[in-house]
């Protein structure tokens, strides 16, 4: 097998090796056995200052082997794809799990039939990677990307836009049947602006993506996101240090809802819930929002940075309603979640690549409009702050968050006034879902990307703008 | 699947001369790596990642470099990879591109065979089932340790070019490390942990995680709010590591050039930290367990003094920055397109040994700083963390309930004002305790 084809994983050559493999599986005592092969077709460019500085493509191939034997999981992976690679990382799987490899070809002595008819990959899909942009057709736009945001930044010091393609092929075999495979494909631009001006410096950057996209520049205009970038970098580069203390604020749609997806989204995957590191293990049905609050974890909105088909399981995505008017309605949950939590799976099982076990993961994330205007919300307050533009976050073990926010304004009597910088929102979990008591008419979706324990992958984030009643906000 | 340099040499050799590439070079890395995790007693997961990983560049007749990664050493596969980095050249243009390093295998040091074989799972798992035990046993508010892990890793890492270099390096290095959560009436869960690495499972100090997580999590069952303001700060060797590398584009050449650090070419000479400190950058430092001996393009890694006494007096660089700034290149290259530039472990030390420790009423120790990929800013040289930590006030240690530090990082390097005498050595370096004059606090 070699890197240069395009699609890989047929039926006719795959069906025969895999089953083979599931069967040695169970004739070996595993209770469950899942091979996962992936065919990767990665592609990044990066323009600094006018220049193509960075283009870099790479392929890859992987295989992982995932096996239960009651509650314990054991997982082997290698980039060798030949039958003699994947039997060798089947045995080091069952060796790990305690189980003895069959020596002999038992288990291959009668004809086996696991698999289920194959789940085929769809037609529209098997030409994406060559209806991409090739390597120059990226560094064109790029380029032009990048002249446009230095002819409208001030001050400007450094500017860079990037974009990278991700086209991954992958293929399920497992021992309950399921047989399936798939093609993903993910883009994105980005844009990084870094203004100086004397002793001030200030660096606003912006992220666009789309999945299942081939055309994806035919739907990226980069002059509204100049402007935007130039803008703020220009409000920013003067602008004071956020004074430390407790407030009310309004963070913004779009990308503001970062919020949700670390105060909350982890602390509802089955992953957290097994090692009991939620707070919310035993609140299902339970109200744990204010009843302002609707959120939804899914994988089906078109063309959405954490869009897919099928999940790392071979499992079809789902909407799920996780909060419903503030009551707790589902977790997140993958096989293993399935299997020590007893909560069904979502069609969340996710992993980076082939080198992680899947995990129970969010997809497009985000809570659902309200009644009110943003104005409203603003209006509602004498001093706080208003987060227009926020930064990346993280929670911890016991459910403390914190985010950055890149820029933010003050509010004074209901009025927008000075920027601000250097704020961090700190809070609980528990305590801000409680907070949000009024939701804005403008959801707004933005790509982020997610690291945990089955690696970075991507996701949605999205919310309309919110008001929480009051916060930390670390600063100077 | 093994390692064999060596054949994709020659397999490369063939394909560059089938293709009329004269200039190519490639690092390759292969590793084989095992993991468990543990809960309540019993193995939660355990994994194994055999990963073998091939970095071409070539050179076209311009002179421009373009690279691909492939994850396979056939010739087929070397071909498909020969022509996607030509294609990748073409549209980069002819500025500043790099050669090979002119000290590319100048140091070829002969190294021992390194054992492959990664330690035995089930001895694993009962080492980590022994740790979470004897933590849990530690004290009844501990209900558990839900993130665990006991690593073991062999890497070894090849570097070839077409002028006749190739070098070869291995090493060997396991990690463990511990994270409580609490549970008590009443209080907030609180969580502490502790990370320790070395070469081998057998000589990792495991006892040693399992004590300094249970005294840590015991410091900080009952905790106190702290007042927002400015307290002098003493942060761990750990914390101060971090922060460190956090603004590190302030001693890295391509940074500078690229414009996004917050030094400039004349900052070289200049005092940007207080005089009591000294900082290297030691790849091949004793305790430093992901060592090799050459960088990404061949040239050798050394120890490179960075600040001496607050004064910057080297940036860390690669062959193409090194040419630019008229050094020779540091061995701090990783290769790629755009080759960039890293640091490998940083070793400070006091660069005063008479100066007496600082004896402060009140003063906030922080332990270790949280999401540094959201709360530093380096490009403009702030940042607002949370941290686990202690406020000692009359002699008394107690735990900060949940709080906030925030400053400028070069104003924080002015204001150190003791290096302690105590070198402690940890996962990204080594390091003493550091105090710091004065540093925003954000609390309750």
């Amino acid at each position: 097998m070699t890197q240069s084809q395009t699609i890989r994983f047929s039926e006719e050559t795959w069906k025969p090796i895999l089953e083979t493999l599931l069967a040695k599986a169970k004739a070996s005592g595993a209770d469950f056995c899942e091979f996962f092969l992936e065919h990767k077709r990665y592609l990044r460019c990066l323009v600094e200052n006018g220049r193509v500085t960075d283009v870099a493509p790479s392929l890859t191939l992987g295989a992982g082997v995932r096996v239960f034997v009651g509650e314990q999981d054991a997982y082997a992976s290698s980039t060798d794809l030949s039958q003699k690679g994947l039997a060798h990382c089947l045995d080091s799987a069952l060796a790990m799990a305690g189980l003895n490899p069959v020596k002999n070809n038992s288990h291959q002595a009668t004809p086996v039939s696991i698999l289920k008819p194959l789940r085929k990959l769809p037609q529209n899909k098997t030409n994406w990677l060559e209806k991409c942009p090739d390597i120059k057709g990226v560094s064109g736009f790029l380029l032009k990307a990048n002249q446009t945001l230095k002819q409208k930044a001030q001050k400007s010091e450094s500017i860079a836009t990037s974009y990278f393609r991700d086209w991954q092929e992958i293929m399920v075999a497992s021992s309950d049947g399921t047989f399936a495979t798939d093609v993903r494909l993910t883009q994105s631009m980005g844009s990084n602006l870094l203004c100086v001006d004397g002793a001030h410096r200030t660096s606003v950057h912006e992220r666009a993506g789309k999945t299942g996209v081939p055309q994806y520049f035919e739907t990226y205009d980069y002059a509204p996101v100049a402007d935007d970038l130039a803008q703020s970098a220009g409000t920013m580069l003067h602008a004071d240090f956020v004074q430390s203390g407790k407030y009310p604020v309004v963070m913004a749609n779009h990308f503001g809802g970062v919020i949700f997806h670390e105060a909350c989204g982890h602390l509802l995957e089955t992953t957290q819930i097994q090692r009991k590191t939620s707070p919310f293990v035993d609140s299902m049905g339970k109200q744990i929002a204010h009843t302002a609050v609707t959120a939804i974890d899914e994988g089906l909105t078109d063309s959405e940075f954490g869009t897919l088909d099928i999940d790392d399981e071979g499992m079809p995505v789902e909407k799920t309603v996780l909060i419903e008017k503030g009551i707790l309605k589902r977790f997140i949950s993958d096989r293993a979640g399935e299997k020590l939590t007893g909560h069904q799976r979502t069609g969340s099982g996710r992993r980076q690549d082939y080198t992680f076990p899947p995990a129970s993961r969010m997809r497009n994330t985000f809570i659902e409009a309200g009644p009110h205007s943003k104005q409203d919300l603003i209006s509602s307050i004498d001093r706080g702050l208003y987060c227009k533009r926020m930064g990346g976050g993280s929670v911890g073990a016991t459910g403390s968050f914190n985010f950055a926010v890149d820029e933010a304004y003050w509010i004074e009597n209901g009025k927008l006034t000075k920027p601000l910088k250097g704020a961090i929102l700190i809070g609980e979990a528990v305590d801000v879902l409680k907070n949000i008591s009024m939701c804005a008419n403008d959801r707004s979706l933005a790509p982020g990307f997610c690291g945990s324990v089955s690696g970075t992958i991507y996701v949605t984030v999205g919310q309309p703008h919110l008001k929480v009643d009051s916060i930390t906000v670390g600063g100077r | 699947m093994s390692f064999q340099p060596e054949q994709f040499l020659a397999n490369l050799k063939s394909q560059t001369s089938k293709k009329g590439i004269r200039q190519y070079d490639a690092y390759g890395t292969y590793s084989k790596d095992v993991s468990v995790k543990v809960k309540e007693g019993k193995p939660d997961q355990v994994k194994a990642n055999t990963k073998l990983q091939w970095l071409i560049r070539v050179w076209d007749e311009r002179g421009v470099t373009g690279v691909t990664k492939c994850g396979s050493d056939d010739e087929e596969s070397i071909s498909f990879a020969l022509d996607e980095a030509r294609a990748c050249a073409e549209v980069r243009p002819k500025e500043n591109e790099s050669a090979f390093s002119p000290v590319a295998g100048k140091k070829n040091l002969s190294k021992q065979t390194v054992n492959q074989e990664n330690s035995a799972i089930q001895n694993m798992i009962d080492s980590l089932v022994k740790a979470e035990k004897e933590i849990l046993a530690s004290h009844p508010a501990i209900e558990s340790v839900p993130y665990n892990a006991l690593a073991e890793g062999y890497q070894s890492t090849c570097y070839l070019n077409s002028g006749g270099v190739f070098l070869v390096d291995a090493n060997r290095s396991a990690y463990c490390y511990l994270y409580t959560k609490t549970n008590e009436a009443g209080k907030k869960p609180r969580s502490a942990g502790d990370m320790v690495v070395s070469h081998e499972i057998k000589t990792l100090p495991i006892s040693e995680c399992v004590r300094v997580v249970a005294e840590k999590t015991l410091s900080h069952l009952s905790y106190v709010s702290v007042a927002t303001g400015k307290y002098p700060i003493v942060f761990s060797p750990g914390a101060f590591l971090d922060l460190f590398g956090a603004f590190s584009n302030f001693v890295n050449a391509q940074s500078v050039l690229d414009k996004q650090s917050l030094s400039t070419q004349e900052s070289l000479q200049k005092q940007v930290a207080s005089s009591l400190l000294n900082v290297w950058d030691f790849g091949l430092h004793p305790h430093h367990f992901g060592q090799c001996y050459f960088d990404g393009e061949g040239s050798p890694v050394e120890r490179l003094p960075l600040l001496q006494s607050g004064k910057l007096v080297n940036f860390i660089h690669s062959a193409s920055t090194a040419k630019q700034f008229g050094v020779s290149p540091t061995g701090h290259a990783r290769m790629g397109a755009k080759v960039t530039v890293a640091p490998h472990y940083f070793e400070m030390s006091s660069a005063d040994q008479s100066v007496q420790r600082p004896h402060w009423d009140s003063y906030i120790y922080v332990d270790e700083l949280q999401a540094l990929h959201a709360g530093v800013q380096p490009l403009q040289g702030s940042f607002s963390l949370p941290f686990d930590g202690w406020i000692f006030k009359d002699g008394k240690k107690q735990s900060i309930e949940s709080a906030t530090v925030a400053g400028d990082f070069l104003t924080l390097l002015q204001e150190i004002c003791y290096v302690d005498k105590n070198v402690q050595f940890k996962a990204s370096g080594a390091c003493p305790e550091i105090f710091v004059s004065s540093l925003s606090i954000t609390g309750q």
